[in-house]
C-alpha cells in the first residue's frame, strides 16, 4: 500500500488542499476540531442551506486499466442530516465519476457514472454511528478495456466502514470516463441540508486500502492500550458504545477497534465453525486491512455482546482461551507454553510472538451499564496500593503459608464470609465463601467446573463476583488446572491482569474464562520487613534469600515451615523495607537453638556483660562480670576455663555462680597452675538453656609472687 | 496571447462553456457573464470571489481559496467550478 497523499489538516489555512470552495456566505468551513488522537486541526463544515462548502484535492494519479484509488478518512457527525446530502465527489480530470451520498439514517451509497452517460447506485452501507468518529474508505475502481468491442464492465467501487467491507459493486463500464488525474471533494458539495455539521480528518489517498492513523505502542505490555485490539459487534449498538467506552476510559486507539459484522450472538455459539464465521474470519479480514494494528496487537479485549463461548466435543470452549492462540490451528486442550514458569517474569511482545500467542480478556455482563462498571472497577483498582485493611482470601493453607503469599504483604485468610476482600482464590477444593462487605475486590479466581458458564447471569460464581463488584475473574466452564501462585506473582512483580492470566492458565483453546480489563495492574504494599537466616553465626546469614516477608503491621512471624534441624542453631536477621528498598544497615538479630529433638529450646537468657579476668596472687585468677536480666532471668552462671582460646564449654562447668537479682555484680576466683595462660567462658543459664557464651582472657596464673600484703590502718592519735 | 494570473483586486470574466450549463442560465443562447475578483494572495494561496447568475432573486457568491498549482490555471479551475454549479445535472440533484 502506498499513501499518495496524507491530508491531516495540520497545515494552517487548509494549505494541504488544492482549493476551498464556499458558495454564498452562510455555510462555513473551519479548521477544527481535530481527530482526537492526532494533531490539533481538523476540518468541520457547517451547512446553512442552500449554501455548500467543500475542499478539493487534485492528484497526479491517473488510474490504469483495472486500477483503483482509495480514499480513507475519519468522519464525525453530531447528528444526521435532515435529508439526503452529498459529502464527497470523485472526479477524473473534469469528469464526475462518483457521488457519495449520506442519508438521514446514517447510511451512505455511491452514485457511479459510466461511459454511456448513465449511472449506477451501489447498495446502501450500514449506518455510521452518530456522535462517533467512523473510519470510511471509498474505493474507485476503473474498468478494464473493452474486449472485441464488448465492455468489460468490471469497474465500480467499494466502501468499508470501520474496517468492515460494507458495499461492493464491480459491474459498470467506466473505463473511458475514469481517464484523467484523480481528484475529489470532501464536505458538502451538493444537496445541502440546513444545520448539518460534519467533521473530517486524517484523510489518506492511496493505491489500496489505507490504514487509519495508528499510534505507536510505547510499551511491550498490555498496559499500553495500543497493544490491545478491542472486538465488538458492529450490528449491536450497545457493543459499539462499549467499544467507544474502551477508547474513552482505557485509551484504546480508535484504529484498534475491530468490528465483527457477522457476529450474531451474545453468549454461546453452536460449534467452532460457527465461531470462525462469526469471530475469527472477521478478525482475520480486519487484520489484513490493518497490518500495523495486527503487528502491534499482543492482546484481545472481547467486548460487550461478543460471543464468549462455543461448543466443541460437548464442552463449552471459551473465546478468550481460543484467541490466546489466534492464528494457530484450533486444537482444544493445548498446553500453554507460558504456564507457571519457574521464575515469573513479564511477557514481552517478542515472547508472545515467538510462541504465536496473544493475551485475551473479556468484558461482558447482563447490561451495558454493568459491563462499563467492570471497566470502571478495573481502573479504580489499577495503580492503587491495596489498602492495608484489605484481605486476600485463599482456600489453600499451604499457599497462605508460602513465601509467594507473604511477599504480597497482604493480610491472608482462609475462605469465609468475604469481608474487606481484595483478592479471592479457590484452590484446589474446599468450602465456598459468601460475600460480605467488600474491600477493593480486584480479582476473583475460581477453580470449579461451571464457575464461569456465563458472565450475563445464571448461577455461575464468577458472574456473581462481577456483580458484587469484582474487577476481574478467572473461572472455568469445566474444571481444569491452573496456577494461582504464578497468577499472583505476576501481579506482584508489576505484570498486568492479562499477563497474570497467561501464566496462570495451564491450557489454551479450552475452557478457562478470563474477564477484566487487560491492563489492570495492582500495587501491593512494598513496606514491611524481610527475614533472613543463617547457621550459628550472623556471618552465615544469606542476605540474598529472604526466608519470610512480613507486613509492616506484623509483630510476629511463623517460621515453622522453614525447617529447623535437631541440635542446630540458627541466626535470624530482620531488616525493614520501605517502598521496596531494604535498609542493610539495620538488622535485628535473634539466635534460635534447637534441642536434640529438633524443638526450640525456648527463650534464652541474655549474655553477661562487662566480663573481665584478673590475675591475683597465689595462682588465683578472678573472673568478674555484670548482669542485667532481659526477658528471662537466669538461674545461675556457668564458668569454664581452658588453656586455649576456644574454651570447651561442652562439659559440666568448672564453676557456677548463683544469680542474685539484687546484686548485678558477680565474680569467681579460680586457683590455677602457675605459669599457664588461661581463657574463661561464661554463660547465663535458665535450666538447661544457656545464653550466648562470653569469653575473656588471656590471663597468666602466677603463684611465685608474694601474697598481697594486709593493710592495717590505725589511728595515730 | 499570454495568460496572466489575476492580481489582487483585479476582476476578470470567466470563460464559461455554454454547453455545460443549464439552459435556464443562458442569455440569448450565450453563457452568462460571470466575473471573478481576486481578493487576496497571502503566501501561496489565492482568494477569489465570483458572482453567479441569480436564480431566486438573490445574488449567489462563490468564494474559492486556491492553494496549489500554477495561479495562471486558477481561472480555468474557477470556470470549472461555476460550470459545475450551473450544470443541469447539479440542478437536477439539488
Amino acid at each position: 500500500m502506498s499513501v499518495l497523499h496524507y491530508l491531516d489538516n495540520e497545515v494552517p489555512a487548509f494549505g494541504q488542499w488544492t482549493a476551498v470552495v464556499e458558495m454564498g456566505v452562510a455555510s462555513t468551513i473551519v479548521q477544527m476540531p481535530p481527530f482526537p488522537e492526532r494533531g490539533t486541526n481538523g476540518l468541520r463544515v457547517i451547512i446553512v442551506a442552500p449554501d455548500v462548502v467543500y475542499v478539493t484535492k487534485t492528484t497526479m494519479l491517473e488510474l490504469g486499466d483495472g486500477e483503483n484509488v482509495d480514499i480513507g478518512f475519519w468522519v464525525y457527525m453530531p447528528a444526521w442530516p435532515s435529508g439526503t446530502t452529498q459529502i464527497g465527489r470523485l472526479y477524473t480530470g473534469a469528469t464526475l465519476v462518483g457521488l457519495l451520498y449520506l442519508y438521514n439514517d446514517g447510511t451512505m451509497r455511491l452514485q457511479l457514472f459510466d461511459d454511456g452517460g448513465g449511472n449506477t447506485w451501489t447498495g446502501f452501507t450500514s449506518a455510521l454511528t452518530i456522535g462517533r468518529w467512523n473510519y470510511v474508505v471509498i474505493r474507485l475502481l476503473r474498468a478494464t478495456p473493452d474486449v472485441l468491442g464488448v465492455p468489460a464492465a468490471d469497474g465500480g467501487a467499494d466502501i468499508w466502514i470501520n474496517g468492515a467491507h460494507d458495499v461492493t459493486l464491480h459491474t459498470i463500464d467506466n473505463y473511458d470516463r475514469v481517464a484523467g488525474a484523480f481528484k475529489f471533494r470532501l464536505g458538502v458539495s451538493g444537496n445541502p441540508t440546513d444545520g448539518f455539521i460534519c467533521d473530517f480528518d486524517e484523510i489518506k489517498v492511496a493505491d489500496s486500502y489505507p490504514e487509519p492513523y495508528v499510534p505507536e505502542p510505547e510499551s511491550e505490555y498490555p498496559d499500553d492500550a495500543a497493544r490491545t485490539t478491542v472486538l465488538y459487534r458492529s450490528a449491536l449498538a450497545d457493543s459499539v458504545t462499549f467499544a467507544d467506552y474502551c477508547v474513552d476510559e482505557l485509551g484504546a486507539p480508535r484504529a484498534n477497534l475491530c468490528p465483527l459484522p457477522n457476529a450474531t450472538a451474545n453468549e454461546s455459539l453452536a460449534d467452532y465453525p460457527t465461531f470462525q464465521a462469526e469471530v475469527e474470519t472477521d478478525l482475520a479480514a480486519w487484520f489484513v486491512l490493518n497490518p500495523t494494528v495486527a503487528g502491534n496487537t499482543t492482546c484481545f479485549l472481547v467486548g460487550y455482546g461478543v460471543p464468549g463461548y462455543f461448543t466443541h466435543n460437548v464442552k463449552s470452549h471459551v473465546t478468550t482461551s481460543r484467541l490466546m492462540r489466534y492464528g494457530l490451528l484450533f486444537g482444544s486442550i493445548l498446553l500453554n507454553p507460558f504456564y507457571d514458569p519457574a521464575i515469573v517474569t513479564r511477557l514481552t511482545a517478542t515472547d508472545l510472538a515467538v510462541e504465536g500467542m496473544y493475551h485475551a480478556t473479556r468484558i461482558d455482563a447482563a447490561s451495558l451499564v454493568a459491563a462499563k462498571a467492570i471497566v470502571d472497577d478495573g481502573l479504580v483498582a489499577s495503580h492503587v496500593t491495596v489498602p492495608d485493611s484489605d484481605i486476600f482470601y485463599h482456600e489453600s493453607a499451604a499457599y497462605r503459608a508460602s513465601l509467594n503469599a507473604q511477599h504480597l504483604r497482604m493480610e491472608l485468610a482462609a475462605l469465609t464470609t468475604l469481608t474487606d476482600d481484595a483478592l479471592t482464590a479457590f484452590d484446589p477444593i474446599g468450602a465456598s465463601a459468601t460475600f460480605g462487605a467488600g474491600g477493593s475486590r480486584v480479582a476473583f479466581l475460581h477453580n470449579r467446573a461451571n464457575s464461569a458458564d456465563s458472565l450475563r447471569g445464571g448461577a455461575s460464581s464468577c458472574y456473581e463476583a462481577l456483580t458484587e463488584g469484582y474487577a476481574s475473574i478467572l473461572g472455568f466452564t469445566s474444571s481444569m488446572e491452573h496456577d494461582f501462585t504464578a497468577f499472583f506473582e505476576m501481579l506482584r512483580i508489576g505484570g498486568t491482569l492479562a499477563e497474570a492470566m497467561m501464566v496462570g492458565s495451564r491450557v489454551v483453546d479450552y475452557t478457562i474464562v478470563h474477564a477484566g480489563i487487560p491492563g489492570l495492574k495492582l500495587d501491593f504494599s512494598t513496606t514491611g520487613y524481610n527475614v533472613y537466616r543463617g547457621a550459628s553465626d550472623v556471618l552465615n546469614v544469606d542476605y540474598d534469600t529472604p526466608v519470610a516477608y512480613l507486613r509492616r503491621s506484623d509483630t510476629s512471624a511463623s517460621l515453622v515451615s522453614l525447617g529447623h534441624g535437631a541440635d542446630s542453631e540458627y541466626v535470624y536477621a530482620i531488616r525493614p523495607v520501605w517502598k521496596d528498598v531494604e535498609t542493610p544497615d539495620i538488622d535485628s538479630i535473634v539466635t534460635v537453638v534447637m534441642d536434640g529433638a529438633g524443638d526450640w529450646e525456648g527463650n534464652r537468657p541474655d549474655p553477661v556483660i562487662y566480663a573481665r579476668a584478673q590475675a591475683e596472687s597465689g595462682g588465683d585468677i578472678g573472673v568478674y562480670f555484670s548482669y542485667t536480666p532481659g526477658s528471662l532471668a537466669p538461674d545461675d552462671f556457668a564458668l569454664w576455663y581452658d588453656t586455649n582460646p576456644s574454651v570447651d564449654t561442652s562439659g559440666a562447668p568448672d564453676a557456677t555462680v548463683t544469680y542474685n537479682r539484687a546484686s548485678g555484680e558477680y565474680s569467681h576466683t579460680f586457683t590455677l597452675t602457675n605459669g599457664l595462660t588461661y581463657w574463661f567462658a561464661i554463660a547465663a543459664r535458665s535450666g538447661a538453656i544457656e545464653s550466648e557464651i562470653v569469653t575473656v582472657g588471656p590471663e597468666v596464673a602466677d603463684a611465685t609472687g608474694p601474697a598481697a600484703p594486709d593493710v592495717f590502718i590505725a589511728s595515730s592519735f | 496571447m499570454t495568460i496572466e494570473a489575476l492580481v489582487v483586486n483585479e476582476t476578470r470574466a470567466l470563460k464559461i462553456d455554454a454547453r455545460k450549463i443549464d439552459a435556464k442560465f443562458l442569455v440569448e443562447g450565450e453563457a452568462p457573464k460571470v466575473e471573478v475578483i481576486c481578493r487576496a494572495r497571502p503566501g501561496r494561496s489565492r482568494y477569489y470571489t465570483a458572482e453567479l447568475p441569480a436564480t431566486d432573486g438573490e445574488p449567489r457568491f462563490i468564494r474559492v481559496q486556491c492553494n496549489e498549482g500554477d495561479p495562471i490555471n486558477d481561472e480555468a479551475l474557477l470556470a470549472e467550478i461555476v460550470e459545475d454549479v450551473l450544470s443541469p445535472e447539479e440542478l437536477k440533484r439539488a
